[in-house]
């Protein structure tokens, strides 16, 4: 019953953030699209997208944040893993700890951070300032995102999901030699 | 005092917990708010979402999935193929191969862990068949690799310049000729050591001629094209960096479906490889710029550049001391990340004592460089040992790219001796 629990929690959180990642690939590609887009029409029609920039800059954003939950769930931050390495045994799964209680921490602290930052944004209907575009639901994406990657540290604190133990840039490395 | 111990014991503490970088920077930064400016901790947030809603800061993903799709499109084998006959009759053959390729592959792809990836996969295999001496080999590639952050376009450049405001396209210009110095210098040592001692290099009796030669030019006249599009039209101003970076990944996409073996499932595979790659790096920049918003709102650059003029140490005595710094982080760093958390302290401090940002940007790219291939975190070195599959190990890696560190630390005493070296191209164009 309880490893139908925890299997059912992990998988729901791995396909959580692979759909966020999807969608955090689709902003990146969208990003390209525009941005061609907008060289074309100002070379050859000599009319410049005026969206360009702001929804470059919004979808910047949203491949950052998508990309959050994915990135923690396959252990691909950039971090410092000296003492990780040469720590064994009790000491090893402490300094684990420790290091998932700061994360919780962090991304808590943002999330508080966001919930007045995004009311303000939502109570005004906050606009873009040239192409007027509503700035709520691309901001929504800040808390959400935050609130996806620290559940997976959490749900990872209480032993529901693995940690990969690899080096996590070392792993990114070696992921990308052919 | 108190806030330096909270700043500096705060980042070791958090970071030495196994946290992700960013983390440990952001949960300091936040704590630097909170208890050193009444609680400003709401600022931090502004902060982030300035920073990201960044039209410039774009360039940066554009150029990793620029960088990805040459790596799986195979292109890296036909550059190679082409440069091998230039450099057969020269003693060192194929590892002068090895700096040229990592030379051009630099030019398409801002990052020097793409650039040791994809060269080193084909040449590691071919060059430990014809008898190479394999430390040399991968030492080249480390050292060569590094080369992909100092030619444009570079990922350092584009953070750099988002992050400092400063001009991405004087940057690009100012990296071209200390990049071409740099490999130049590696071919040389390579000359020289294979002069001494020819066994490390196996001597090709086949000549070849310089029809042979142009005719191999022939096969990567796509990739000239590419670099020429995406470099060009930043150095020219005719694009931006962002818009030269878009049209880059189109014109990848085209050449690499085309000419090289770039499939529907290889592009999927290097877009989503892009953004875990970009958001590991904007995670970083994400903690950096909260710590950055810390100490710009409590004044301490202003207060490290009041002490230092003080203390009565000269421009290039800071200089020096902010390199060696460097030299030692770079031992736990990796260099992008090295990078983006100091300049919210050292970019301040350097320009406040009269340097050029410009020229600041290559002296950190370079010392970032030295970093790429510094045990035990230097990617370089580690990606190059899993491609040789440990038959080098990471410490015959290291001591091989020992030339390669002193090589760049001696660019380093040049560009100081030679601003002009940096400054003369964005000078021309801009």
């Amino acid at each position: 019953m309880l490893s139908g629990a925890k299997k059912v929690v992990s998988l729901g959180l791995e396909y959580l953030a692979l759909a966020c990642a999807a969608l955090a690939a689709l902003g990146l590609t969208t990003i390209v699209g525009i941005i061609v887009t907008s060289v074309i029409m100002r070379k050859f029609a000599n009319t410049p997208l005026h969206i360009t920039e702001e929804v470059v800059g919004l979808l910047l954003s949203v491949a950052l944040f998508l990309g959050l939950p994915i990135v923690t769930l396959r252990n691909r931050h950039v971090h410092v893993s000296l003492l990780t390495t040469y720590v064994s045994g009790k000491a090893k799964a402490l300094v684990q700890v420790l290091g998932l209680t700061v994360g919780i921490v962090f991304f808590g602290w943002l999330i508080w951070e966001t919930i007045p930052w995004f009311e303000f944004a939502f109570k005004r209907s906050l606009k873009t300032e040239t192409t007027r575009i509503l700035l709520y639901p691309w901001m929504a994406l800040m808390p959400l995102s935050l609130v996806i990657t620290g559940l997976i540290l959490i749900v990872r604190l209480l032993g529901i999901l693995d940690t990969p133990t690899t080096n996590a840039r070392k792993l990114s490395a070696q992921s990308e030699a052919p | 005092m108190s806030l330096w111990i909270t700043l500096v014991g705060g980042v070791i503490a958090a970071a030495s917990t196994g946290v992700a970088l960013g983390a440990a920077l952001g949960l300091t930064g936040l704590f630097i708010l909170y208890f050193f400016s009444n609680g400003a901790t709401s600022i931090a947030i502004d902060a982030i979402w300035n920073v990201f809603n960044s039209f410039t800061l774009s360039a940066v993903p554009m150029f990793i999935l620029l960088g990805e799709i040459l790596l799986r499109s195979g292109i890296s084998e036909r550059a190679y193929s082409a440069f091998a006959p230039v450099f057969r009759n020269i003693p060192g053959g194929l590892l002068h191969t090895n700096i040229a390729v990592c030379t051009l592959f630099g030019a398409v792809s801002g990052s020097s862990l793409s650039t040791a990836a994809a060269v080193g996969s084909v040449a590691y295999p071919e060059m430990s068949k014809r008898g190479y001496d394999q430390d040399t080999v991968v030492g080249s590639l480390a050292g060569g690799g590094t080369l992909g952050l100092l030619i444009p376009p570079s990922l350092s450049f584009l953070i750099y310049g988002a992050l400092t405001e400063t001009s991405i396209g004087r940057l690009f210009a100012a990296g071209i000729i200390p990049g071409m110095m740099v490999g130049a210098m590696f071919m040389t040592y390579l000359l020289v050591k294979c002069l001494r001692n020819p066994a490390i290099a196996p001597h090709d009796p086949n000549r070849s001629s310089l029809l042979n030669i142009l005719k191999g030019f022939r096969h990567i006249w796509p990739l000239l094209l590419l670099i020429f599009a995406v470099i060009g039209s930043i150095v020219f101003g005719i694009a931006t960096p962002t818009e030269s970076a878009g049209v880059g990944v189109v014109l990848a996409i085209l050449i690499c479906s085309v000419w090289g073996d770039l499939t529907l499932s290889k592009l999927i595979v290097a877009i989503y490889q892009s953004v875990l790659l970009f958001t590991s790096i904007g995670f970083l920049v994400l903690g950096a710029t909260i710590l950055a918003q810390s100490v710009s709102i409590l004044g301490l650059p202003q207060q490290i550049l009041e002490n230092v003029a003080q203390s009565g140490f000269g421009p290039y005595s800071v200089l020096l001391f902010v390199i060696l710094i460097y030299l030692v982080l770079g031992c736990f760093f990796d260099g992008l990340s090295l990078m983006i958390m100091t300049l919210p302290v050292v970019f301040p401090l350097l320009t406040g004592l009269g340097f050029d940002p410009i020229w600041i940007g290559v002296i950190i790219t370079i010392v970032i460089e030295i970093g790429q291939i510094t045990p035990p975190v230097g990617l370089n070195l580690s990606v190059l040992t899993a491609l040789t599959n440990n038959e080098v190990t990471l410490g015959r890696a290291a001591y091989a790219t020992v030339p390669y560190w002193l090589i760049h630390l001696c660019a380093i005493g040049i560009i100081t001796m030679f601003p002009v070296l940096v400054l003369f191209l964005p000078n021309l164009f801009f």
